[in-house]
């Protein structure tokens, strides 16, 4: 039955890992504003962005540049 | 249940949605293509052939369609808002850096933060086109919106786009930032609690998952003797954060408390606290128990819980604006040279030369030093819409706005000691009047019959057994720690609260609820509160034989003045085909109205006097030519509206006061629901403040409604000050709460459900107190098991929120059916 003990340090050391995820998620602020994500997540890609990651591309590939 | 109230939050967002705008028909050819509202009058079009209520809406639609942006149109039928062209700021001044320097965040070459207020921000739209700026203004990297706060925070390039360029784009699309010193920088979440209710809660959790072996009283076989020393001192290594880190808001309250010589309720709670600490650390070390460390997580979770549920607030409005949020930041300063610069408005001294330009706020205290007859509108202060006019030579005061010419003043006193801001002078502190505290009796009572009966129980048991005294003696402390005590006060109050929310009542915090139910007198602004800001003019032709050429010259008289008066004659003549002719000068004679000579007769536009009709009443606004009534403007003053009227007859008329800022024109039957010694017009801020000394001195609770910066003094010293607002996206005065103008009827009920709140509060301190004496007769008799502390503790507190909760409901079933 020793085992057990093993469980219990492993089933700690899981919920210590999403205590401290939790830490990280208020302290980089995902608490602040529980609004606007939810609605920035309707909106689609506008066309123009891709264009211009598009055009980056070749900035990146060429270190010439 | 309570998910629902939790939920409340989020519901009230949509609730000013809904109040913010009502979805309008955008395909109507008649309505504006930006802000969708009927424009039949004065039209402007565009090349597209579309057309457009003014100016402003139009430079807005012009923008998005030059930028291929009007995806904006699409996304919300709410988008576009309908533009106030008069009062547009200027942003020159955040071209000084010691000015703009306030409100940048991080700089470094090539990027620099700034989080900017944009009251504007009411729909999906909003979000989109601020989020994509960067296809407007090319300087800028990325722009995030926070919604619930209504701001954005801007990440630019400086070399390309300075901040004076981002406000003055933000102002053409419609979304003037506002700029405010004191807030930019707060965190709308309370981080640490929130940290504190995350740890606590995994402790409760993780010890009571520890416990259960002991509750059910399953001993692991055979491993007694290495398995629950181990469990023992994991649930005490779980403990030391809950006890130190999470507890220290009741540590550093009880220690605050014993200093001011008080005993708060925190006492009893970190006398519970270390009594079930100190216990369990020796139950476990001695190996004579498991001790009682899950009711300790659980109690401080529960009470952190209630400490978040007490602390909600609503981000978006602003409670505590100053002069300061109204008053412009920098003003442009009159050199020798006739040229100006900018200059910021604490820099003002006695001597300054200024220029006030057309739609801006005069920021000090001087005196006019050139010009004849220059309107300058108070409304802002007074509340009164009438012009006043000055000429050089008189003393002007700050807060007035120069509506058409230029001013030119020469300061007498700086900013800060304006006659106006005496309005604002400081009061006693608002936060602690506002602080949610148990009666200071209960908690030192209860804090004395608890010590009391555990030093008897220690006493007692003490020659029998001294190893019981001390364990009956702890197990007092602990089963009496007020953790239900502690808990119904916060969930009653703060369900109220948010159900006051739902219903458009919203309070600066649960504090304002204390005064709420002791009210016993009314005080009502009528414009603006009772009666919509918007009352419409109604305009009637005497002449039968519509003698065209003199409506004409009237026109042209009314074209001529910025009187608000004049512009309703001029637009409802326009309205009726008539069109302006040729006219010789018209004389202005401020206070009395219009008059002009034309083709060898006298026309004047006035008030009854100086049109020389005696047979109407005073209200009204006449147009008149050689003694002949031709035009009359009435206020369409219907009187209090139904649900008004209601609510006006169910208060007591007694209790009933009404400070009104307008002259005792309108509907008489206003006359009818006030008593007449009770019933004020033409009241100045001042005269309100000092109606409502006068009230508070002769010990009345006052409620005191109120809409404009004007009123801002009377709401501060009634011992409630609601601003009514019929746009909660728009501006309110300093208050304890605002109201939405749509839902004013229900104050009645509002009052008087807190009123029952007492009552709530009493019957859940029975509660929690019988509780506690069930609790007390386990713990004096030695008999308390942790078992029996992890199951009544818990359920204590979770009845006593559960009947908090449902009472609340109940009270206020009143405004919420």
């Amino acid at each position: 039955m020793k085992i057990i003990i093993l469980l219990i340090i492993l089933s700690l050391s899981v919920a210590l890992l999403f205590l401290f995820a939790f830490f990280w998620a208020v302290g980089s602020g995902q608490y602040d504003d529980e609004v606007t994500p939810a609605i920035r997540i309707l909106f689609d890609n506008p066309p123009t962005n891709k264009i211009s990651q598009d055009e980056q591309h070749p900035d990146l590939d060429d270190p010439a540049e | 249940m309570l998910v629902d109230l939790l939920l409340a939050e989020q519901y009230n967002m949509s609730v000013m949605y809904q109040e913010a705008k009502l979805p309008l028909a955008k395909e109507d050819r008649s309505n504006c293509a930006h802000c969708g509202e009927s424009c039949r009058d004065n039209a402007l079009s565009n090349k597209a052939g579309e057309i457009f209520c003014c100016q402003g809406c139009r430079t807005v639609h012009d923008i998005l369609s030059e930028n291929g942006m009007l995806d904006f149109y699409g996304m919300d039928e709410r988008a576009g808002q309908r533009q106030s062209e008069q009062h547009r700021d200027d942003y020159e001044w955040l071209e000084i850096t010691s000015l703009a320097d306030r409100y940048v965040q991080y700089r470094d070459e090539r990027h620099c933060r700034v989080s900017l207020k944009l009251p504007a921000i009411h729909c999906l739209s909003c979000v989109w086109l601020l989020e994509n700026l960067n296809r407007l203004l090319p300087g800028i990297t990325s722009v995030r919106v926070n919604f619930a706060r209504k701001e954005a925070t801007i990440l630019f390039d400086e070399q390309q786009s300075k901040l004076s360029e981002i406000a003055r784009m933000l102002a053409n699309i419609g979304y003037p930032p506002r700029f405010k010193e004191n807030d930019s920088k707060v965190s709308s979440t309370d981080r640490p609690l929130i940290y504190r209710i995350g740890l606590a809660g995994f402790a409760f959790g993780n010890i009571m998952l520890l416990s259960l072996p002991e509750y059910f009283g399953l001993g692991v076989d055979g491993s007694a003797a290495f398995f629950e020393p181990f469990v023992g001192y994991l649930m005490l290594v779980l403990s030391l954060p809950v006890f130190f880190y999470a507890g220290d808001y009741y540590w550093r309250g009880a220690w605050q408390g014993l200093q001011q010589k008080e005993l708060s309720l925190d006492v009893p709670i970190t006398i519970g606290m270390a009594a079930l600490f100190l216990r369990s650390a020796y139950e476990i070390f001695s190996q004579t128990g498991a001790g009682y460390l899950d009711s300790l997580a659980g109690l401080v979770f529960f009470l952190l819980l209630g400490r978040w549920f007490q602390s909600i607030t609503y981000d978006r409005l602003s409670f505590d604006r100053d002069h300061k949020d109204y008053f412009p930041v920098a003003a442009q300063k009159l050199l020798a040279n006739g040229d100006v610069r900018p200059l910021a408005v604490e820099e003002i001294q006695a001597g300054t030369k200024l220029l006030v330009r057309p739609g801006q706020l005069i920021p000090a205290d001087g005196i006019l030093f050139s010009g004849e007859a220059l309107p300058i509108d108070y409304s802002f202060v007074t509340g009164e819409a009438r012009a006043q006019f000055r000429s050089a030579g008189d003393q002007l005061y700050a807060g007035g706005r120069a509506t058409k010419t230029a001013l030119k003043i020469e300061v007498t006193r700086p900013a800060a000691e304006s006659y106006l801001l005496q309005l604002w002078r400081e009061k006693p502190d608002e936060s602690k009047k506002d602080q949610l505290l148990p009666s200071r009796r209960l908690s030192r009572n209860f804090t004395v019959i608890v010590l009391v009966i555990a030093l008897f129980t220690f006493v007692f048991w003490f020659n029998t057994d001294t190893g019981r005294a001390f364990q009956a003696a702890t197990a007092v402390l602990i089963i009496a720690c007020p953790c239900a005590l502690a808990l119904a006060l916060p969930f009653a109050y703060g369900s109220m609260m948010r159900r006051m929310g739902k219903a458009g009542f919203f309070l600066r915090s649960a504090g304002v609820l204390t005064r709420l139910e002791k009210i016993d007198t009314y005080v009502f602004d009528k414009t603006g509160t009772l009666a919509s800001v918007k009352t419409p003019e109604r305009i009637r032709l005497l002449v039968e034989d519509n003698d065209k050429e003199s409506l004409s010259v009237l026109l042209a008289m009314s074209l001529q003045s910025d009187h608000p008066r004049s512009i309703g004659i001029a637009t409802a003549l326009k309205k009726r085909g008539i069109e302006a002719t040729e006219i010789p000068g018209v004389q202005e004679i401020p206070g009395a109205g219009l008059i002009c000579q034309a083709s060898g007769k006298s026309y004047r536009i006035g008030n009854a006097a100086f049109c020389q009709v005696t047979d109407h009443p005073g209200s009204a606004t006449y147009g008149s030519c050689n003694g002949q009534l031709l035009v009359v403007l009435e206020r369409d003053d219907t009187g209090p509206d139904a649900s008004t009227t209601k609510m006006l007859e169910s208060i007591q008329k007694e209790k009933l006061h009404l400070l009104s800022g307008d002259d005792p024109e309108g509907n008489e039957s206003w006359r009818t629901h006030f008593k007449q010694d009770q019933l004020f017009f033409q009241q100045s801020p001042f005269d309100k403040e000092d109606y409502l000394e006068k009230l508070n001195a002769a010990g009345h609770q006052v409620l005191m409604t109120g809409d404009g910066l004007n009123d801002t003094g009377a709401l501060r010293t009634a011992s409630v000050g609601l601003a009514v607002t019929e746009d909660l996206s728009r501006f309110s005065p300093a208050s304890d709460g605002i109201a939405l103008s749509s839902k004013l009827h229900l104050l009645p009920d509002i009052v008087a459900a807190a009123g029952r709140l007492p009552l709530i509060m009493k019957l859940a301190y029975g509660m929690a107190l019988l509780y506690n004496l069930i609790g007390l007769s386990f713990a004096v008799t030695g008999n308390l098991s942790p078992v029996v502390a992890a199951i009544l503790m818990p359920i204590s507190s979770i009845s006593v929120v559960i009947f908090a909760v449902v009472a609340t409901w109940f009270a206020a079933r009143g405004f919420t059916k």
